[in-house]
This record gives structure tokens, sequence and C-alpha cells, in this order.
């Protein structure tokens, strides 16, 4: 009778068994097919080749709106099955790095040799955890019997990363530990003087000599001062973060971060159960975590710390780490899982890239695209976003009315990177802002000209005096008469600050002007102080003026009172400093001293005048009753 | 760069030429000498006294500066005329020019500037601007990123008060930054981080010292004495040091003030009275004068004109002459005070009336000059702030009797 064949698995797509584990090529085929069969399982096994052990590898969405598979990876060792890993990602590499790891999880196997000292050479020795008991998966050693306890199987990537090649003896596959950052042991007394060095996990080429295809030992090389995977010290080229290179300690390990991203570095250090200081030198930043016990304790970078920062680490992709075994602190700040931690920290590392896309930098403008949107329009366009506290967006958006930088933002709204991060993306993401370069990256707005713009140029140069490099009393009373229309037309306030900076020359009493040296350094700091829409320049004779279009009197003062401070707060050069030199700041505005550009500048004057008369160098004048 | 003769001379010539290292013509003489023997150049200039090898190789440093736009033609000017014709080293050079920066690891630092980077106060690009700005201007750091809105003043004041902390040992660094993180992130005090996190046992009590005196003396600003505290900093220096090489105080001033001091630690007058002392004594040139007056301390009060309200108002041009005149028999029929009336016909509000008062009282008290007042009352009305918050922004009173 003809028997019909068994139905397959609806739930599971089998792909074709292979022969070698899948490479990266293979991982997003599955994640491809897996995301257009949301809910139903994609499988790959594979055998390991003069084994009976065979790998199943699955990826499968589990709901339509998940964002990243969750992979599981099965170990059979022909009479049981056992589960290696399993997580939710769309990392390939990581999942790459998990797959390389379990031909490396072999190393120790092949290492282990009867005839190798025995007994705590390893300096770290003391630090390494206790042999537990020995499990006959190496993986499930990952596991701790102490301290902390991943919710979920770690990587497996992560297990003997820091090994060198030579290992304390053991005895079989099973009575691998956890590696805590091993040191070469020698095997003969000449190579005592021998370097830590780690070994790359993801650097098969070293590592792989020792293994034969089979997997069986190759004979080894004499070991004198341990072999470099690419990222160990002695093979490091060079150094990408600006900072300066981190003093190599004897007993510290090293790495770049090309080659082993942030996340499977925090891992490892689960893994091995490291107490110690981990320093990671970002492109601009450096942050560190300390772990004790394979245990994040304390984590921080300029921006955040505890878990915040453990969040941010994951996202720096370029730099170095340099690992100080033993390094403690009395710090405790991370209190979160650090499987959540990673997770988090890469959904902020997609939203970091789309900002970064999209031409984010500090100073960059943050430009509204909506100048009149209500509260429930707003909402409604957030809807779409990331979560974060409506409240929160809403006011950062009333403040983005106004022209703002980033560097803006993130002084007067201070928050951490995780926060800036989702709330830019929510806000570009849903339409609501767009990113504009800084003029500085721009150039001058007049570039479109070409070449006539050295005639614009020309025109500028001969507004200025060339002794000083500010405009020319003619110049500056030009700009006021401009000013003075905008204020007819639009009634916008105006000010005027007209000052003399003397200076008493060897102990004498009566002052003189700055000579030019000091009258340049005044002039940068004044520059500094100032608005760069303030125009400041000669009046009359010897003293400046310094025109502040649409701001008020009183806010005039201020601007005089920084100039003042600015101007004292050290030497102007040898010699002429706050006891030599004599100041006097004459405020005067629009509509508060009269309604035209005559009684402005007799306001300053007289005003001016009163500083030098009184007890305080800067006079606000008041000549009119406020409207 | 090509290490011929005649190239670093092209390279190199304006800033040795304008610092007065070399005379154009020494430096075509040299060149020619350098390229007939064959010689380095430096050797050349070395031999006929110009410049030594230290002083080339600031040359070369400060060329690649001016060439990134890290330090102005000018300041590299000064800093070479010091490496080259005062024997001094590059970075004692550069920290004459600008307090605190060095030049390490190819990049400008600074103590503080690295200490607010690390609690992220200050990002890696304005902290680069800042540093050159305070190196082209000689201005402190600190003074520097808060003229380029790059931190607010509280920023500075944490930073420079968790700096001191650290620096007496009643911190660690780490726990410096920490407590400089939270505090920026929650916009708080760093005293107020410092409880939050329970990093430090017991509360941290910021201290009246003498730079606080000199504050409530008018003698500087709070911005000046944030100023002179990060060059105490930095510099590792005394803030009595750096006081009086900012010429903010002479030797007796600075005597005298230690005294007061000790008389407010004592309880034997206060603060403000101190302060008052004090500004009698700014002109004083002799120690007798000095033991004469603090011997015979008398009346403390300030002596000023005295100033009412009614005044204090129209001198701000927030009531006219003929406001007060209309206001006047009112005043006197409902037998109520003049600034009450003014209140009730509505001339002025009630925001106004509080801050003119409070004004006054600063006024009495020798805190602020009356051309301070008017300034004070003006910014309080229009920027709808009390008098406290008005003091904070412009620095007049320390933040020590204000709070941070």
């Amino acid at each position: 009778m003809f028997t019909p064949k068994k139905p397959p698995d609806p739930s599971k797509i089998r792909l074709p068994k292979a022969s070698l584990p899948p490479g990266i090529p293979e991982l997003q085929a599955m994640h491809a097919q897996a995301s257009e069969n949301r809910g139903r399982e994609v499988e790959l096994i594979w055998a390991e080749p003069d084994s009976a052990k065979s790998y199943s590898m699955s990826a499968r969405f589990e709901h339509s709106k998940t964002e990243s598979p969750t992979w599981t990876l099965w170990e059979d060792d022909g009479q049981e099955g056992k589960l290696v890993w399993k997580f939710d990602t769309s990392d390939f590499e990581l999942i790459n790095d998990v797959v390389c790891m379990l031909k490396k999880a072999k190393a120790p196997v092949v290492a282990a040799e009867p005839t190798e000292p025995q007994g705590p050479l390893d300096p770290f020795e003391a630090m390494k955890p206790k042999p537990v008991a020995q499990p006959t998966d190496p993986f499930n050693s990952l596991t701790p019997s102490s301290g902390f306890r991943p919710t979920q199987p770690q990587p497996a990537v992560q297990q003997d990363q820091f090994q060198s090649s030579t290992r304390a003896p053991q005895q079989n596959p099973a009575s691998y530990q956890p590696g805590y950052f091993q040191q070469n042991v020698p095997e003969k007394p000449a190579a005592a003087a021998a370097q830590p060095v780690m070994q790359n996990p993801y650097a098969g080429s070293v590592d792989d000599a020792n293994v034969g295809a089979t997997g069986a030992p190759m004979p080894q090389r004499p070991r004198t001062t341990g072999f470099l995977p690419p990222f160990a010290p002695g093979a490091k080229k060079d150094n990408e973060s600006p900072y300066a290179p981190v003093e190599k300690k004897a007993d510290t390990i090293e790495g770049n971060l090309s080659e082993m991203p942030v996340p499977a570095l925090l891992r490892s250090l689960v893994v091995n159960q490291a107490t110690g200081k981990l320093e990671i030198l970002g492109e601009e930043t450096v942050g560190d975590v300390y772990f004790e016990n394979g245990v994040p304790k304390h984590a921080g970078t300029p921006t955040e710390y505890g878990d915040g920062a453990i969040r941010e680490l994951v996202t720096w992709e370029k730099g170095t780490y340099v690992f100080t075994p033993n390094a403690r602190t009395e710090m405790r700040s991370v209190e979160d899982k650090l499987e959540k931690i990673i997770a988090d920290g890469i959904q902020l590392l997609d939203q970091k890239r789309h900002l970064k896309r999209a031409g984010l930098a500090y100073e960059s403008y943050l430009v509204r695209l909506h100048k009149n949107l209500s509260d429930s329009e707003l909402k409604l366009m957030l809807t779409k976003g990331a979560p974060l506290d409506f409240n929160f967006q809403q006011d950062v958006y009333q403040y983005l009315r106004h022209k703002r930088t980033f560097t803006d933002l993130l002084r007067d709204k201070p928050m951490d990177s995780t926060m800036w991060s989702t709330l830019l993306f929510n806000f570009l993401s849903c339409g609501l802002i767009e990113i504009k370069q800084p003029d500085a990256f721009k150039g001058s707005q007049l570039d479109f000209l070409g070449e006539a713009r050295s005639q614009v140029q020309a025109i500028h140069e001969s507004f200025i005096r060339p002794e000083t490099g500010v405009y020319s009393y003619p110049a500056l009373m030009y700009f006021m008469e401009y000013e003075m229309h905008r204020y007819e037309a639009y009634n916008f306030p105006m000010s005027l600050i007209v000052f003399e900076i003397k200076n008493r020359r060897d102990g004498g009493t009566v002052p003189d002007v700055l000579n030019p040296q000091a009258a340049g350094i005044a002039a940068m700091r004044i520059d500094l102080v100032k608005r760069p829409l303030d125009i400041i320049g000669h009046f009359e004779a010897v003293d400046y003026g310094l025109l502040l279009p649409n701001t008020t009197g009183s806010s005039a003062a201020f601007v005089a009172n920084r100039i003042l401070e600015s101007l004292t707060a050290t030497p102007l050069i040898k010699g002429v400093d706050r006891n030599t030199l004599t100041f006097a700041f004459g405020v005067a505005s629009l509509p508060a001293d009269g309604d035209d550009l005559e009684s402005l500048v007799l306001a300053a004057k007289s005003a001016k005048l009163k500083a030098k008369q009184g007890q305080f160098p800067i006079v606000l004048s008041r000549t009119k009753k406020r409207e | 760069m090509s290490d011929e003769p005649a190239d670093i001379a092209l390279r190199l010539g304006d800033l040795l030429i304008r610092s007065g290292v070399v005379t154009i013509e020494a430096l075509e003489d040299a060149v020619v000498l350098a390229m007939k023997m064959p010689m380095p150049l430096d050797r050349v200039l070395g031999m006929n006294g110009h410049l030594n090898a230290a002083g080339m190789q600031a040359a070369l440093q400060l060329q690649d500066m001016i060439d990134s736009k890290q330090i102005s033609l000018d300041s590299a000017v000064k800093v070479l005329e010091l490496v080259a014709l005062q024997s001094m080293d590059f970075n004692t050079a550069l920290r004459k020019l600008a307090p605190g920066v060095e030049k390490s690891q190819g990049k400008l630092t600074n103590k503080l500037g690295e200490t607010m980077r690390k609690a992220g106060v200050v990002n890696p690009k304005n902290l680069e601007q800042g540093l050159m700005q305070s190196l082209n201007t000689g201005l402190p750091l600190g003074m520097v990123l808060m003229g380029m809105g790059a931190i607010t003043n509280q920023n500075l004041h944490s930073t420079l008060l968790a700096q001191r902390l650290v620096r007496d040992g009643e911190l660690t660094p780490e726990e410096g930054i920490q407590a400089l993180r939270f505090a920026r992130l929650h916009t708080i005090s760093l005293q107020q981080s410092l409880e939050q996190q329970r990093i430090h046992g017991a509360a941290i009590k910021l201290h009246f010292g003498v730079g606080e005196l000199f504050v409530l003396s008018g003698f500087m600003t709070e911005g000046q004495l944030l100023s002179s505290q990060e060059l105490e900093l930095v510099e590792d220096k005394t803030i009595e040091q750096v006081l009086q090489e900012c010429g903010y105080a002479t030797p007796i001033t600075l005597e005298a003030s230690m005294r007061l001091l000790d008389m407010v630690k004592k309880g034997t007058l206060f603060e403000d009275q101190a302060a008052n002392i004090l500004k009698r004594l700014k002109h004083t040139t002799t120690y007798a004068e000095m033991n004469e007056s603090l011997s015979n301390l008398g009346d403390t009060d300030v002596e000023s004109n005295k100033i009412d309200v009614s005044e204090l108002l129209t001198m701000a041009g927030l009531v006219s002459d003929e406001d007060i005149a209309a206001a006047t028999p009112l005043s006197l029929s409902n037998r109520v005070s003049l600034v009450k009336t003014l209140q009730q016909v509505g001339i002025i509000d009630a925001h106004t009336i509080t801050a003119v008062q409070d004004c006054k009282d600063a006024l009495d008290s020798g805190i602020i000059t009356a051309e301070q007042a008017v300034i004070a009352v003006v910014y309080a009305g229009e920027n709808n702030k009390t008098l406290e918050e008005t003091l904070k922004t412009f620095g007049w009173a320390p933040t020590v009797l204000i709070g941070e």
C-alpha cells in the first residue's frame, strides 16, 4: 500500500543540511526568510566534521511587529540535544561570532597537554574563579555558580576569547573553565617573561594554527612571547582614538573595537567572571565599566553613568579598549541585567546611525518644520515614534521654536544620549524637524557670488580701521542709521554702549589709550562676549561704541557687565591689568532714551560721563519714562 | 614637509621674523649657508646665536598649530619669543599665554577642560574651540566656554567646586565626575548632587573666603571670582596669589581681608559689615593706615548717599516727575506711602515694588551701588526676575550668600 509521506512541519522551514557552519551571507538569508515568514522558524543544520556532533541554528520572528528574530542554537552530540544559545538580535556579526566560537571552543581540548606545567603560574590565577562542577557542555559553564547569572544563555563567542594559546592543563572538553584573561603559561622557564596577551576569538589564523582540519592538535611551536592576535598589544597598528594612548601596564589587556565590538567584549567579561576595569577609548571620549566577578558594577561615560553608560558604550563602534584586572571601585551604578542593557544599546545605536546619516553634529541647527502645530497635532504625529514622555517632547519642541543648535539644546535641556537620540530620532522620523548644517560648514552666505564676493569683501574692509580691526566711527554711524530704520519700521528696541578703556602707564595718574597689542586682545575678548550681530566700532576720537540691535537697555547693561568682566579677568598683557585699567560704559537704548539717533547717542555719552565720575563703571541711562 | 632650509625658512619665516628671533637678512644668510655647508637650518641659526634646537622645534610646532588654527599668529609669536628669547619651556610659555593650557600628544589640553569633558559638561568640539580662544585671548577656559555659550554659569561653578573637593581629598576623581554628571543632567547644584547621590558623607559647606569678601565689597564680580578660582586650580596657586596677580588685591587689602574674615569667623562682624570696611580700605597704601582703620572699626555702615524708593523709581525711569507730583497729594490725603499710592493708581505693579524695595535694601547695606541698583531694577522688571536672580545673573553678589 502506498503510505503517504509525513507532511513537513508547517511551523518550520528547513534549509538544506550544510557541511560547513553558516557565514554572514547565510545568516542574512535566514533572517530574510524568517522575516518573510513571520511566526515560522527557519532552521539550518550542519554537522561537525569527524564528529557525531551536529548543530541546529534557527531564526524566528515571534510576532508580526518584532524587529529582531529569536535566534536559537542547539547542539546535538548524538545522544542528547542541548540549547547552546538563544537571543533576540539582528546583529549578524554577533551571531557569526557565536558560530565561529563553536569551533574555537574546542581549542582547550587540543591545547590541553598533560605534560604542561601544573599549578597557578598565571599571575591572574588568584583572581580566577574557582572551578565549578565540570559540565559536559563547555557552554554550560557560561553560567557562573555565583554572581551574575544571565537570564539567557550567554553567547559562546565570549567563552575563551581572552585566553592565550597555552592553557592550564585540561583533561577533556568538559574540564574547560572560563578563562579569565589567561596569560601564556610558559612551557619552559625561559619563557617566564612572556607578556600577557589576549587571544582574539575572531582572529582565526593564528589560533587555528594549533588545530588541524580535523580538530586534532597540531604540533605546538615553542612559545616565548606568546602569539599576538591582531588586536593584542604587540600587533596594534595605531591608536584610532584621538586621545593619548593609555600607558600600557604589564598586566593590562588591550584591543580594538573593530575586532571586538563592545557587546561581545562585555559578554566575554561576564563569561570570564572578570574583576577589573574595562576602559574604552572611543573616537571622542573615554568610558569605563568596572566588573566584579563578571558582574558589571559601575560604568561611566562623559555623558552618563550606570546602565545608561553601558548603553552608550554599546553604540561606540570605533576605538580601543584596555582591561586592567583587579582595578576596583566602591561605586555601584549598574542596576539592570546586562543583556537587556545591551539590547537597548543596540536600539540606541540604530537611532544614532539614523541621526548621523541625517547630518547631526554638535553645530547642526534643529529646525522645526511646522511653525504652528497644536498640541493634539504634535501628539498625533509623535504616535509613530519610539515611546517617550510626551510632555518632555512637547517641551523640547516648544524650545526649538527659536533657531537652536544641538549644542544649545544639550546646554539648556541637559539630557543623556539615550534621551536625546530617541527624542531627535522621533522628531526626525515623525517629520517634525529637519537637521540643517551650521553656517560655519557652509562658509560665507555670499559664496554663491563667486568672484564677485571679493568686491563685497573690499567694501567691508573699507569700513574697518586697520590698526584695530574694528569698524571706523563713520561705519558705526552708518550701521546705526540702518538699525534706526528697523526700529522705526518694526518697533524693535536698539541699544548703544559707548565706552572707553584707558590704561595708566608706569604708575602714572593720567590714563592713556590702550596700546595696539592690548587693544587687539581687548577686541578679541569683546568679540567673544558679544553676539555676532552686534556691531563694534570706534566712537568719536578714542572711545568705542557697541550697537546692539533688538536689545533693551538692561540687556545691553548685562553685555557691558560681561565685557567688563572679560577685560579684567586676567591681565590683557603684562602690566595692563585691572589695577592699571580704567573703564566707563554708558548704556542707552531706544525707546527708553528717546525716539531718534541723536537722543540715543547723547544719552549714551552722558551715561558714560556719569560712569567716569560714579562708583560703578557702568551707567544705564533712563532719560525717558517707560511707556 | 620638506626639510630643505629654504622650505623651512619659507614656512617659518613670518613667525621667526615677527617674533624677533631673526631678521629677514639674517634668515636669508642662514639659508644660503645651510645649503652651502650643507647643514640643518637650526644648526646654522644656533651657530649664529639666533635659535637653538628647542626654539626651532617650538617654531615648527607653532607653525603646525597656526596651520591647524589652534593658535593665532600673534599668540604664536608671543610663545616663540618666550621659548627662543627667554629659554622658556614650550608648555610653560603656552601657560603664560593662557592659564592651564598645555600641549600634550599633539593636542591642547587643560585640567579643567578634561574634567568637564569627562563629566559631559562640554562637548569635545566646543572644548577644542574654547582652548584655542583661551590661548588667543588669555582668558581662563571656563570664562571662554561661558562666553561661547557652551556651558552655563552653574556648570562652571559646579566643576570648580568638584575640582576643589578632589584636590582637597574630600572626593575621589571618580566621585567628582559622577556628581558632576548627575548635577548636569538634573540641572542641580553640585551640593545637591552629592547629597542625592549620597557620595559625600557630610554636607559640603560653601566657604566665605577672601574671594567672596572681594565680591561683596564690589572689588570683583562673581564671574571674575570664578575665573580666579579656575586659575587657582589649574595653576596650582593660592587664591590670594591669583587675586594679587590679576590686580584685584594688594598685599594690604589681602592682609585686611584675612583679619576681617577672622572677625567674621569669630562672629564679631557680619559678612556685609566686613565688606563695607574693606571698601573703605581699598585705596589704603600703608599698613599703618590699615591697622589704624581696623583697630577703630566704628560705624560699619556703608558711606553712601541714602536714596529713597521713589528716587530709585525715578532714576530707573519707572515713574516720571509728573507721576510723583500727581501721586504725592493723594498719598498725603490718604495717609498711605507714596509707593503704595503709585501702585494703587496703576503706575507701577507689585513685582516692581518688591524689586525696588529689595534693591534699596541691597543699596543701603552697601552690596550694590546706585548705578547697579538702577540696572538691577530695570533688568528685574524687564525680565520678570527677582533681585536675587538679577544679582546672580550679573554676578554682583557672592553665590555663597545667595545660593548656588
